[in-house]
């Protein structure tokens, strides 16, 4: 362990940094908890508060709310068969079924105990790659940028498996938000229609929080006379049991690994990883049909993965400044906030940020999984309060939030106007994932591009003769086709299992 | 098809924007090549997205499953007329920032007032209940306003 890594340990507990990461893990886990406030959206909501924090504390109550929100939704997916975030989608298949059988404290303490391993594992992976790779990540041109970030926006396509192109559609439409404004290379201002306020383009804080949470806030309003089941729990049977851990020793590593690599492919974030995790979990367990009827095994691979993806999504935001999934935009925004340079230098410039990160998810790892055993059961009974309650507040903080950062009521009606069209979104089915990332990965990806053929005198031949930047473009493009093949497949087989049937 | 539809406009609105920008002069691209071309894929991929629909539609086929990214919800649940539910509550939100953005009636008030018509309707006429609703959203109101003006410094 390098002597940056202990020193930013160290640092974790000094009293204010150690305040705002406990902060930062309750309100994660009970934002995480309460089912349509998802982690993504007490982040995007807390992103303009960190203004007014020094860097490293902004940083780690973001990382620690991270942290704490994909552990929180395993709370309600359990007690109320409703996963408080995405990622704890597929804990709900056998959390849910075991709670009703009188077993909520078991569910839940495989659940807590599988989301400390798969963080634990996720995080070796982090401290172990994360300045190595930065290292290598510094010798990279425009060219390599570029095309590690085309990979980035391929992933879109690839994730999106059976509605690819409705992915690619929500990745296009954030692409051409970002290009709205100051044009990065000539300076000239573009796509403003000639409206004045707009040259400075669409801030990212309007745009995550009228595409994420204002859009979730009025889902959550159509939603709201919908009836809930909810199961009591207590801290009985919380504490997994040494026998239980034995069993599921080679779960925890398979799913942890699964978490892991998911998390590190940028674009792609925990719910996949848990959906990935639980189906190779599924096939590989000698209880395979006992899943989704509230098997233990089901509930270790989805809570394992989903954590582990935290840590994972991490790496290629510390190295190459490329977010690994949508919360990870929302860290990126706050480097920047904050004048550091995320990306391969944020190592040699700003080693205490970039080991701070690392630092932070494994105290945030180890607080959660104490305030977890011990305050579920009073957590649980915050997700009686009703939404109703919730909702407008959560409204004005976007607006104050939005408002904030430049004092202008024009990011205000920017930001309303991106919650009508991401709830038009989720009406008809488009994912809002890729719009983010596209949003934020198309200027890097435009700079780079453009900065690089300014170096090869307009030649595009670079992207191809460069190793690394040839190898990230074959990867891009069999990434792209991979779909294409697949639904093929798919269509070859249904076809021939047809003509099976009819012979 | 209104996936289709919503794509073609901002398509056409992302090319004739980019059609009206200077061609590059320094640098081999220009601002308009980037924009250009994600006009030209949008377009192309809500070609694909008519195509998908038209074939689903033959076929009858179930909707697919959508991309499992982090924010990404399950499809939408529940009685999809109640969408009159948050076009109201929209419709209060843009009452609320354009009567506190040009009328400056007061933060703490109009806040307080928002709060309280934004939640109210759902109280069912529970008389506690809207009394406990309206001391929260004036207790809301005002402490919000101490909190941004006088210990974060936001000009409200």
């Amino acid at each position: 362990m390098s002597l940056d890594l202990l020193t930013a340990l160290g640092a974790m507990f000094e009293p204010t940094t150690f305040f705002f990461l406990t902060l930062g893990v309750f309100v994660g886990i009970v934002a995480g908890a309460i089912p349509g406030i998802n982690g993504a959206m007490v982040i995007a909501l807390s992103l303009p508060l960190t203004y007014f924090m020094r860097p490293g504390d902004a940083l780690v109550l973001l990382v620690s709310m991270y942290v704490g929100s994909t552990t929180g939704g395993l709370i309600s997916a359990t007690l109320m068969k409703m996963p408080g975030t995405p990622a704890a989608i597929m804990t709900t298949l056998d959390g849910f079924p075991m709670a009703q059988r009188g077993q909520a404290g078991r569910a839940l303490g495989f659940g807590i105990m599988s989301s400390f391993v798969g963080g634990l594992v996720s995080w070796l992976f982090l401290a172990t790659l994360s300045p190595p790779l930065a290292e290598v990540a510094v010798r990279f041109g425009p060219f390599e940028i570029f095309s590690i970030t085309l990979v980035a926006l391929m992933l879109i396509a690839a994730i999106s498996q059976g509605s690819m192109v409705k992915g690619l559609i929500s990745g296009l439409l954030g692409a051409i938000a970002a290009t709205v404004g100051v044009d990065p290379a000539s300076g000239g201002v573009r796509l403003t229609f000639g409206y004045g306020e707009m040259d400075a383009g669409f801030r990212l804080i309007s745009v995550l929080l009228g595409v994420l949470v204002l859009s979730q806030v009025a889902e959550d309003y159509r939603i709201m006379h919908l009836p809930t089941e909810k199961i009591r729990t207590s801290t009985r049977d919380m504490f997994m049991r040494l026998s239980d851990m034995r069993a599921q020793a080679w779960n925890f590593i398979r799913s942890s690994l699964i978490g892991t690599w998911i998390g590190i492919l940028p674009g792609i974030g925990g719910t996949t990883a848990s959906i990935a995790a639980y189906t190779v979990a599924k096939s590989f367990s000698k209880r395979s049909d006992e899943f989704g009827t509230g098997c233990e095994d089901g509930i270790v691979a989805a809570e394992t993965s989903n954590n582990a993806a935290v840590n994972g999504a991490l790496v290629p935001l510390i190295t190459l400044g490329i977010p690994g999934s949508v919360v990870d935009v929302m860290l990126l925004g706050a480097l920047i906030i904050h004048n550091l340079t995320p990306g391969p230098l944020l190592f040699q410039n700003s080693p205490e940020a970039a080991y701070g990160i690392i630092a932070s998810a494994l105290v945030a790892n180890v607080v959660m999984l104490a305030m977890m055993l011990v305050l579920t059961p009073y957590i649980a009974r915050l997700i009686d309060v009703p939404k109703k309650w919730i909702l407008a507040p959560v409204i004005v903080f976007c607006i104050i939030g939005a408002y904030s950062e430049a004092n202008r009521f024009f990011d205000v009606w920017v930001m309303l106007g991106f919650a009508v069209f991401g709830f038009a979104m989720n009406r008809y089915r488009i994912p809002a994932g890729p719009f983010i990332i596209g949003f934020i990965l198309t200027p890097i990806a435009e700079v780079n591009l453009r900065s690089g053929l300014m170096i090869s005198d307009g030649s595009f031949w670079p992207l191809v003769n460069r190793p690394v930047s040839a190898i990230f473009l074959v990867f891009a493009v069999l990434t792209a086709c991979w779909p294409f093949f697949q639904s093929r497949l798919r269509r070859k087989r249904e076809r021939d299992a047809a003509t099976a049937a009819d012979i | 098809m209104f996936v289709f539809i919503a794509s073609t406009l901002i398509a056409a609105l992302t090319l004739w924007q980019a059609l009206l920008l200077p061609p590059a002069i320094y640098e081999p691209l220009g601002p308009s090549t980037f924009p250009f071309w994600l006009a030209i894929a949008l377009f192309a991929l809500g070609l694909l997205d008519l195509a998908d629909w038209m074939r689903r539609r033959r076929t009858d086929a179930a909707d697919r499953p959508m991309a499992a990214t982090e924010v990404d919800m399950p499809g939408p649940q529940g009685n999809p007329d109640r969408i009159w539910v948050p076009a109201l509550i929209g419709l209060a939100t843009l009452v609320y920032v354009a009567v506190w953005q040009h009328f400056r009636v007061g933060f703490p008030f109009v806040t307080a007032l928002y709060v309280f018509a934004a939640s109210a309707p759902f109280a069912r006429r529970n008389k506690a209940e809207l009394a406990a609703m309206a001391a929260g959203a004036l207790l809301f109101g005002y402490a919000n306003y101490y909190l941004f003006t006088e210990i974060l410094f936001i000009d409200i």
